[in-house]
């Protein structure tokens, strides 16, 4: 439970730290290349998110917009942040495609089931383990085999569902969630203009 | 691409991490197919519940408000619980109209012996519940009240940040009969920001301590969920089941029959004229449903409540007529709700609301509440004898 209630203070903060990193790139105030001014950053943002004003933190506002926030969207946030913060990518264009493919295709099939849309109640395979756990071990069991980096995800999915890291009870919620679908979708769409090139 | 990066790990490092994954996966398994800390949904019961006893006792009906009028000021959504021994509390929500941000839970308690009424009491605000949820909430509605196997008392509530298609539920506890309650917790229940879980009428007791809560969901469809809240060392766990897919079918008022299987009513908002309540059945303890049918009681999309009573007949507090909630009967069906007869009307004044209700029971007694031309909750009282007596007078 203690764990729990910290854990779910990491999105918020990372997303933070995006928007923060985000807006100073784009208004070319800075380029964070010295180790300090990375830890400066992240240390503002810390205190700006979890900061409380009238009783509540800017992280306590975003829970209460989304209380759930996944392993999928705490990934796709470290995704796009690292290469801002480090030079670095951590997956290439066309494993982002592919991420953002994924959560959207799962969220979709997932939330129409969900709202009444299917007939079929798939959110209730998540609680406990089922032919769901076992599509998703076989999709990980092959991401790993090929050492995709993707594979990582898959895994902190599973692990974090294990360690019950987040406030749901359903593995469902570990994967997606309805930002991460929102924010997937996003970033789908520079990929369909037809200038794009994956780069590796 | 993908083969050649494979290729550039040994195939003994794969396998390693393949073995990582499959024993990852196997943790869930095991927990839930040998030694998982929660048995599973089929070896609980429905535990014979307390219903008032058939006696010899004299016919008895009364009738009184819970609360006064205020100008300006709306009740509703009233439910009932026993607290303790010939003690109920009574909860329902008030405020300048429904979802407005002033709206607050409010509590009173009612005392058998002496028939009368406690002055009410706010237990919770949507200030107080941002309070104690670290969340942000912009106004509170629905409410129900019910009691554990174990003798807690649990407080289910919506609250809000926009309509109604915003509600998510959250809970309290009480271990001392509705004196104190612990801060309030939110449950998740839906994958899409948490939309939308909403309650109206009180859940079953099940064995081991588990609680059975009806849920209802009006986002973009209307339909009906059961809610499986365990209490475990560790900690509740809770898992929710689709009870319909079609037909608006929500609000479903649950009724045991026999250890494993419940009867569930349901208000019906699917929209079309002469609506009637609509039925189904689970045979292992809510984890599946029947298909829905219909009953012959109309339904003008109003809420209502349903009881077993001491000689295992299903008693309802049912809006009896098609258009709208300006009546209140009180009605019986000795065949499983098959067929019904009108047993009492309670109240009949075309132009009025009387909606809402919600019934339960002592050892003694029958005690309905419900929201009273949405400005009072009235309470009204009966006992076995009485319920004889009005059924003897129907043909």
């Amino acid at each position: 439970m203690f764990i729990r209630e910290y854990f779910q203070l990491l999105f918020p903060w990372l997303l933070v730290t995006l928007v923060i990193v985000s807006v100073i790139s784009w208004s070319k105030l800075s380029q964070f290349q010295k180790g300090w001014q990375k830890l400066v950053l992240l240390a503002l943002s810390a205190v700006i998110t979890l900061l409380p004003v009238h009783g509540l933190s800017l992280a306590d506002y975003l829970l209460s917009l989304n209380p759930n926030f996944s392993i999928g969207s705490l990934a796709l946030v470290m995704v796009v942040l690292w290469p801002k913060l480090m030079g670095k990518s951590l997956l290439s264009d066309r494993q982002l495609f592919t991420f953002c493919l994924w959560n959207v295709v799962i969220s979709l099939v997932l939330f129409s089931s969900y709202l009444g849309l299917l007939s079929y109640d798939l959110y209730a395979l998540g609680y406990n383990f089922s032919l769901w756990f076992i599509f998703m071990a076989l999709i990980t069991l092959i991401t790993v085999w090929f050492f995709n980096p993707l594979s990582v995800i898959f895994i902190a999915y599973i692990m974090a569902f294990n360690l019950r890291l987040l406030p749901s009870p359903n593995f469902f919620d570990y994967i997606t969630d309805g930002f991460l679908f929102l924010m997937s979708l996003g970033l789908l769409f520079p990929f369909l203009l037809p200038s794009r090139r994956f780069h590796q | 691409m993908a083969g050649q990066r494979a290729a550039d790990h040994p195939w003994p490092w794969r396998l390693l991490a393949a073995w990582l994954v499959v024993l990852l996966y196997f943790i869930p398994g095991y927990q839930t197919y040998f030694s998982g800390p929660q048995k599973p949904w089929s070896d609980l019961s429905i535990p014979k519940s307390l219903s008032a006893e058939a006696g010899s006792e004299r016919p008895y009906f009364s009738e009184d408000f819970v609360n006064l009028a205020q100008p300006g000021v709306i009740c509703h959504v009233a439910a009932i619980a026993v607290a303790g021994k010939d003690r109920l509390i009574c909860t329902w929500y008030a405020g300048s109209r429904e979802g407005a941000p002033d709206v607050a839970i409010f509590e009173a308690f009612y005392q058998e012996n002496t028939g009368t009424w406690t002055e009410p009491r706010v237990l919770l605000d949507r200030r107080q519940s941002s309070l104690e949820l670290k969340r942000w909430v912009r106004k509170v509605g629905n409410a129900v009240v019910m009691n554990d196997q174990r003798g807690g008392l649990w407080l289910f509530y919506a609250s809000m940040l926009g309509g109604w298609s915003t509600a998510s539920l959250n809970y309290k506890v009480s271990q001392d009969q509705g004196q104190t309650w612990t801060p309030s917790r939110k449950l998740l229940l839906s994958p899409f920001f948490n939309l939308t879980s909403n309650v109206k009428n009180k859940g079953l007791s099940l064995s081991q301590g588990a609680l059975l809560l009806p849920v209802y969901h009006e986002f973009l469809r209307k339909f009906s969920q059961v809610l499986l809240f365990r209490l475990e060392l560790a900690g509740p766990s809770y898992e929710l089941r689709r009870m319909t897919h079609t037909g608006g079918a929500i609000q479903p008022a649950l009724i045991p029959r026999g250890n494993k299987t419940l009867i569930a009513f349901f208000r019906n908002a699917a929209g079309s004229e002469n609506r009637q309540i609509l039925t189904a059945v689970s045979r292992d303890v809510g984890q599946d449903w029947s298909k829905l049918t219909d009953t012959p009681l109309p339904n003008p999309d109003a809420g209502f409540d349903m009881i077993r009573t001491a000689d295992g007949a299903i008693l309802g507090a049912i809006n009896n007529n098609f258009r709208d909630r300006s009546d209140l009967t009180l009605v019986l069906s000795q065949d499983e709700g098959k067929t019904w007869k009108n047993l009492y009307v309670l109240e009949h004044t075309p132009g009025k609301e009387y909606a809402y209700p919600s019934l339960t029971s002592t050892r003694q007694y029958y005690h309905l509440t419900y929201s009273y031309e949405k400005n009072r909750i009235k309470h009204v009282m009966f006992n076995e004898a009485w319920l004889e007596e009005q059924g003897a007078h129907v043909h």
